[in-house]
């Protein structure tokens, strides 16, 4: 708009701006005082440090000490969230390549598309009885009408040396990669179409195949989409909680699990939570700023440029 | 037919079987851990099915349990209720930023990265830092005695702080402010995109016919945006009907009952009384509400769910 404004709008629009920031960020910066007060004084209003309170490192030395079980549970969530995301976006990346470079009769690309999509509208609460079975059965051969048949989960078990896939990171690893790889396929389809078609077909006339033409010409080009997407898998998979609730035990707990038990036998400890809280979201939130320019992309599965 | 032959006649071209490796990973993939998964849930919603029990085929018993379980009603009026106020009210909070964003400022960015972070901090995070802002002596209930004294200057005696932790309805009321700030930052970036989208002519053309900013933003930004409303709608309303961690972290469900959405009571179903069978036909009857809100908002809002797809 090319108005020019008075200096009444200005000031209301700064009132505003300072609004909504108060509104998006008030929460974080309570956490963070609470986070650096001793636990008696997190019930007062005090807020400026060193004025009103001595702050103190006690809390996040404590929780970082790696005695209080923090360190274990983010590191299980970073391996969970690292593997996961690395598989969604090898099988999603393959996939969104051929859904835009590709034409395909029955399914059509239309119908592929939209049976991806359609993963993502699917409510966990459905399928979260049947997964629990499954990898409960996971070290077990498949038990048709009597017929012992080998089946592909054991490979996994086989892989990580255990005997069953239940209290184990393996099986959330599975569940995150199976919500996260609908995303990656739609996100880069809509990247890959945008890419020309020009590079690979020279590189085809030159004599290389498919497979290659993808792996060096195509996936340099849309390196900053798969970074962004794989970024955004990150945080998704850092910040689920449903089947990590059902599928980990006390020695594969991630993050937010940890969190989640963090009332404590002393009650909630506001000081304690609060740290916790700021470890678990400061690597979604950043991983978010980092892809920023294909957030919008990202939420809507490509519908909106952004 | 050479290959640049082929080549010329099309962006897609398929070449002997190149096509079907590429896809084939993700759809094993997906039949195995989702179409496989989805199948047995709707095997299990007509059976009997306990841990450590054999398992009986029983109809559609376990779908007249549901709808004589009292819990159900009660999780199903809470989340319906939820989605709707947290969508609503989501977008419009987050149409508000957008507008003051998208216009010329420095900084831009910098506002914009602020107002994302809501929606990628971990849930059950922010669960449990409501337990703190929402205690008895916490900062909400610190700025509602504000505003308390506020009115008392104004010669009302209105009590304002609420106990928010063992009040029904102020634990609705409270879960559900979490939810809308939760989400707020999803329509705020898609209506932004849509609002930087709008070529700069069509203002100057407006900006020719009047000098209002509300007749501009009504008659102009608005009926552009209403593709980016509705797909935000859409997606917000999906991703609503999955709420599970805040309200967990924060309330447990509780008081009572009182804030149990849909897929704590699924997983309360399965994982406390064990009945698994009922806990597969819950679901069910959960994702046939969401197919059926997913397809009328797709009517209403004159979308097409091709626009993810356009080929």
């Amino acid at each position: 708009m090319i108005r020019r404004r008075s200096p009444l709008q200005i000031t209301l629009f700064v009132v505003l701006l300072l609004l909504g920031t108060i509104w998006s960020i008030f929460p974080f910066v309570w956490a963070l005082r609470n986070s650096i007060m001793r636990l008696q004084d997190t019930y007062k209003p005090w807020f400026i440090p060193w004025v009103q309170f001595e702050p103190t490192l006690a809390t996040w030395r404590s929780e970082l000490s790696g005695q209080s079980g923090l360190v274990s549970a983010a590191s299980n969530s970073l391996i969970v969230a690292v593997v996961s995301t690395v598989l969604a976006l090898l099988l999603g990346t393959l996939a969104g390549y051929a859904l835009a470079r590709f034409r395909y009769y029955v399914p059509d690309n239309l119908n592929l598309s939209i049976w991806f999509l359609s993963q993502r509208f699917l409510p966990p609460a459905v399928v979260i009885v049947p997964f629990l079975l499954m990898m409960r059965a996971g070290c077990q051969p498949l038990d048709l009408w009597g017929l012992h048949l080998p089946q592909p989960l054991q490979l996994a078990c086989v892989a990580t040396g255990s005997r069953t896939l239940l209290n184990n990171l393996t099986s959330v690893v599975i569940a995150h990669t199976t919500f996260n790889m609908p995303f990656v396929v739609l996100i880069m389809r809509s990247i890959f179409r945008e890419l020309p078609f020009e590079l690979e077909e020279a590189a085809l006339v030159d004599g290389a195949n498919r497979m290659q033409t993808f792996w060096l010409v195509a996936m340099p080009l849309a390196a900053a989409g798969l970074v962004a997407a794989g970024l955004i898998c990150f945080a998704f998979s850092w910040n689920e909680f449903l089947f990590a609730l059902i599928l980990t035990g006390p020695t594969s707990q991630t993050l937010p699990l940890l969190i989640g038990s963090g009332t404590g036998v002393q009650g909630i400890q506001f000081n304690v939570i609060s740290v916790r809280t700021l470890v678990a979201i400061l690597p979604p939130v950043v991983a978010a700023l980092l892809a920023q320019r294909y957030v919008v992309r990202g939420l809507t599965f490509g519908a909106v440029k952004g | 037919m050479s290959a640049r032959a082929t080549a010329k006649r099309g962006r897609r071209v398929s070449l002997g079987t190149a096509r079907t490796w590429f896809i084939l990973p993700a759809a094993l993939w997906t039949l195995a851990f989702t179409l496989y998964p989805l199948i047995h849930a709707l095997i299990l919603s007509f059976q009997r099915a306990r841990l450590g029990q054999p398992v009986r085929f029983t109809g559609f018993s376990n779908y007249a349990g549901a709808f004589q379980d009292a819990q159900f009603w009660s999780a199903l009026s809470f989340t319906a209720i939820l989605v709707v106020v947290t969508v609503v009210a989501s977008l419009a909070v987050g149409l508000g930023l957008a507008t003051l964003v998208s216009q010329r400022l420095a900084g831009r960015n910098v506002f914009r990265m602020l107002f994302m972070i809501p929606l990628f901090a971990t849930p059950v995070g922010i669960g449990y830092l409501a337990v703190i802002l929402f205690a008895q002596n916490g900062p909400i209930n610190g700025l509602l005695g504000w505003a308390q004294s506020l009115l008392h200057l104004f010669g009302s005696n209105a009590s304002l702080a609420v106990n928010w932790g063992s009040n029904p309805s102020g634990a609705a009321v409270a879960v559900t402010l979490l939810e809308i700030w939760r989400w707020t930052p999803f329509s705020f970036l898609v209506l932004l995109a849509g609002m930087q989208g709008i070529p700069e002519e069509v203002y100057e053309a407006a900006s020719l016919e009047t000098n209002n900013g509300w007749d501009v933003f009504r008659f102009v930004t608005l009926p552009l945006l209403r593709p980016m409303i509705a797909l935000a709608l859409l997606l917000t309303t999906v991703e609503a009907f999955k709420i599970i961690d805040v309200p967990f972290a924060f309330t447990k469900g509780g008081p009572g009952i009182a804030t149990q959405t849909y897929t704590m009571l699924v997983w309360r179903v399965a994982f406390n009384s064990f009945a698994l069978g009922s806990a597969a036909s819950y679901g069910f009857l959960l994702l046939i509400l969401v197919l059926i809100v997913v397809n009328v908002l797709l009517f209403a809002g004159r979308l097409r769910i091709s626009i993810f797809g356009e080929d």
